[in-house]
């Protein structure tokens, strides 16, 4: 009796150490539900997690039974590329990564909420195909970037309220129709590298005048829609997920729903890595409040 | 034999409980090695979202593998003592980088030392790592 008292006070105290000293879900807490979900995703074993009663799980904005949507019954391996974003305030852990579905690469973009250490929401958008993403070069995807993980100094380092509303003023400028209107802080080496294309900052191809992101040429999005979806307050990362609304697809009738990480530090924008993918115009996300942006 | 069942239970418990948390990096590169590449500059590319170096290298046999040492973005470097000149073509160095897991010729970037005896890294000095 008294051995097997020893064993689960054992077992309850790892769980706190992972959870943190003070309770709450740390870093490495977090980091560890995103690799849990992934290697569960990957064997088709829902089960194998721990989630709330109430979980609510959603796939391309629709809501499902955890572990019967499109992804889930066809994913088959883990690719190497996975960028972590942790929000250890909020209790949320974001991602964007690789996976493969019946053999072929797929862009992943998953957050998880965490509550009571448990998972009690997962929010997930899948970009199969070009046709679906608009750019689609999963192959340019091998590692996190470096530029991202990086971490900045704390001299350097913005506060969350300041971060996000620096983040907050990209989403302006694409309602304005123009960053510089409404003086978006870029760093001069500011780049943006979506669905593993590189589409504005020093280097960029794509179309004349994108080697400058603050001055390239940009749609006037008068609809457009986000939220703060996470904040890495250690890497300076603020993840917007963002309707785009009408004009921003190439496809008739849709819209592009980004998942933006900016980088953020020095009261400046240095990078930023999304993934997107075209939904009909107007497809709630399934998690918008009424208080969303 | 019921005893031995619950201590075996308990350290299994432990066992995966440290495995859930420590498996959370699966890079395309192997970063617990190291690889040394003495080698000749073929192409130094200074880019958004990656900089990288292009690195021939002579085998044993004499044939000469060219190399893709992939490294992070200026923004980055610059902090780290880079310009976009560190590295010119025809330059001879020794690079260190983590290979890649599938064997191909390629690394990710750790540091780089000149014929001159300079070394370069892609951190500042006493940066902190990514947690």
């Amino acid at each position: 009796m008294r051995r097997r008292f020893y064993c689960i006070a054992l077992l309850l105290s790892s769980a706190l150490f992972a959870k943190g000293a003070d309770g709450a879900c740390d870093r490495e807490c977090l980091r560890g539900f995103v690799t849990e979900y992934l290697n569960a995703l990957a064997v088709h074993k829902p089960a194998d997690l721990s989630v709330t009663g109430n979980l609510r799980f959603t796939e391309d904005t629709v809501e499902q039974k955890l572990g019967e949507s499109q992804l889930w019954r066809n994913a088959s391996a883990l690719r190497p590329y996975r960028l972590d974003i942790l929000d250890v305030r909020a209790g949320v852990a974001a991602s964007q990564t690789i996976v493969e579905e019946s053999g072929k690469p797929v862009m992943l973009m998953l957050r998880l909420k965490i509550s009571g250490g448990k998972i009690a929401e997962v929010e997930t958008q899948v970009t199969r195909n070009k046709a679906e993403g608009s750019l689609f070069k999963p192959e340019a995807l091998k590692a996190a970037n470096g530029a991202m993980l990086w971490v900045p100094p704390d001299a350097e380092r913005n506060s969350r309220e300041e971060a996000t509303k620096i983040a907050e003023l990209y989403p302006a400028g694409l309602k304005a129709g123009s960053f510089v209107t409404v003086n978006t802080p870029f760093a001069p080496d500011a780049y943006r590298f979506e669905n593993g294309s590189l589409m504005a900052g020093p280097g960029c191809t794509f179309m004349a005048g994108c080697e400058n992101i603050q001055g390239q040429k940009i749609p006037t999005l008068s609809q457009i829609q986000y939220r703060v979806a996470a904040v890495d307050e250690y890497l300076g990362i603020v993840l917007l997920r963002m309707d785009f609304g009408a004009g921003s697809s190439r496809v008739a009738g849709d819209s592009l729903e980004v998942w933006e990480a900016f980088k953020v530090f020095g009261g400046q924008i240095h990078a930023v890595e999304a993934f997107m993918k075209n939904m009909p115009l107007g497809t709630p996300s399934g998690w918008d409040s009424p208080g969303a942006r | 034999m019921r005893r031995l069942l619950i201590v075996s239970a308990c350290a299994m418990g432990l066992w995966m409980s440290g495995v859930a948390y420590a498996h959370h990096s699966m890079e395309g590169f192997a970063r617990d090695k190291n690889i040394t590449l003495v080698g000749t500059v073929k192409q130094f590319k200074w880019a958004n979202p990656h900089s990288w170096i292009e690195l021939e290298v002579t085998k044993e046999n004499g044939a000469v593998e060219t190399w893709n040492i992939e490294m992070t973005a200026p923004f980055v470097l610059v902090r780290a003592g880079w310009k976009s000149s560190s590295l010119k073509p025809g330059d001879k160095v020794t690079v260190v980088g983590h290979p890649q897991k599938s064997g191909e010729p390629g690394a990710l970037f750790v540091s780089v030392t000149t014929a001159s005896g300079e070394t370069l890294t892609d951190r500042p000095p006493a940066a902190p790592a990514a947690k």
